[in-house]
């Protein structure tokens, strides 16, 4: 019975945990830039279906070190700002897309991404919760249903 | 003699039709449909007064792209092609021209990715009448062979031009295309004398990032500023407009 109770206990709490982590992120993808870069762009999709706001606040990887952005167009220009963190408000997604936040990798420590290399990047929220995701490099040229929405056409 | 009436009724309808551009712009529609009708009446009429027709009908497609008063002008840069390039050695072309920089990982990657997807779009006859121009605002850290490197990824035909701060800054103004370095002035920033000492270094430092302009400029043959293009214009329009330009 105590068995019983403890593998319950156990299981509770497992579902729980996951409900705990239950950002969803999917569609990872660094574009894919010059051998001599020393900057290239990372963009995902984070789905928050629960019923409380996240913040990311940080995205690590072992081939390099990332800094969050985000781009604003306003009159014409661009205007380019490190951002802390970025909110997912509950039952929300945020993309991180072209011309809008982005993830920017710098001081790579295997050489630049090369296309069709899988890059894993760990996404640190303010709770503490560290979720992992592999970012394809690529081409945009090939990367047929990323839209660019941040830009008005003129 | 009914072909010689023709060409009458056709010449007539010209000269309406040119009497109406002059006097009413609002009525462009209107006016859209009368050349039509005009160039149907004169469809068998002969070569020579379709010429005449045809004249207005060019004129109207790109409309939606007037000469733009107050902003261009000429300039010689230092270029990725080993030597100085002047605007007017792209005359008769149309020319995109943008302002940005390489350590820049969303917006100038994102629009020359956009240009280079429109360029394979083209035919390989308008293609040759296109170029694109990459002016570098950050001349502290690209040089032209650096910035060579970086546009032959997008596109070997792109030019870059990079030159010193006070030629890039008349250029700049000249075009309106306004920028600001959001920087952390420690950071080390020549490209030619990086080394593993100030890799290390570099670690430690933030990076710099330039807010510049989203324009892609667009210059007829005779390097008169046409319109903007921008990561959101899709390369449909783009296409048409450029067409319509040469």
């Amino acid at each position: 019975m105590k068995k019983c109770i403890l593998s319950l206990l156990m299981l509770m709490a497992s579902m729980s945990y996951s409900q705990g982590s239950e950002l969803v992120i999917n569609d990872a993808w660094i574009r894919a830039m010059p051998p001599s870069s020393r900057v290239v762009p990372i963009y995902l999709n984070i789905d928050n279906p629960t019923a409380r706001e996240r913040k990311l606040i940080g995205i690590e990887a072992e081939a390099g070190s990332i800094e969050i952005h985000q781009t604003i167009e306003r009159d014409g220009m661009m205007y380019m700002k490190p951002v802390d963190e970025i909110v997912i408000a509950a039952n929300d997604q945020v993309r991180l897309a072209p011309s809008g936040f982005h993830g920017m990798m710098s001081h790579f420590t295997q050489g630049v991404p090369e296309q069709g290399e899988k890059i894993l990047l760990t996404l640190i929220f303010d709770n503490g919760a560290k979720q992992s995701t592999e970012a394809k490099v690529i081409k945009e040229t090939l990367v047929k249903e990323v839209k660019i929405t941040h830009v008005m056409a003129q | 003699m009914r072909i010689f009436h023709s060409i009458l009724h056709g010449i007539f309808h010209y000269m309406v039709q040119k009497n109406s551009v002059m006097k009413n712009i609002v009525q462009q529609k209107k006016r859209q449909k009368l050349v039509t009708l005009a160039l149907a009446r004169v469809r068998f009429a002969g070569l020579l007064t379709c010429c005449i027709v045809l004249i207005p009908i060019q004129g109207m497609s790109a409309e939606n792209m007037p000469i733009l008063k107050g902003i261009g002008g000429p300039f010689s840069l230092q270029s990725t092609q080993g030597r100085q390039v002047s605007l007017s050695d792209f005359n008769d072309k149309v020319v995109m021209m943008f302002f940005g920089y390489t350590n820049c990982a969303d917006v100038c990657p994102t629009t020359m990715a956009h240009i280079s997807q429109l360029m394979e779009r083209l035919t390989p006859e308008v293609r040759q009448q296109v170029q694109v121009l990459f002016i570098s605002i950050d001349s502290d850290f690209d040089t032209p062979k650096h910035l060579n490197k970086y546009l032959s990824y997008f596109d070997p035909n792109f030019i870059g031009l990079v030159d010193t701060r006070s030629k890039i800054d008349h250029v700049a103004a000249l075009y309106q295309a306004d920028y600001t370095k959001l920087a952390n002035e420690r950071v080390t920033t020549e490209y030619k004398k990086l080394s593993m000492d100030n890799k290390e270094k570099e670690k430690k430092q933030r990076g710099y990032l330039y807010s510049h302009s989203a324009k892609i400029f667009v210059l007829d043959g005779k390097a008169r500023v046409r319109g903007f293009f921008y990561t959101g214009t899709s390369i449909e329009d783009m296409k048409q407009k450029i067409e319509s330009l040469l």
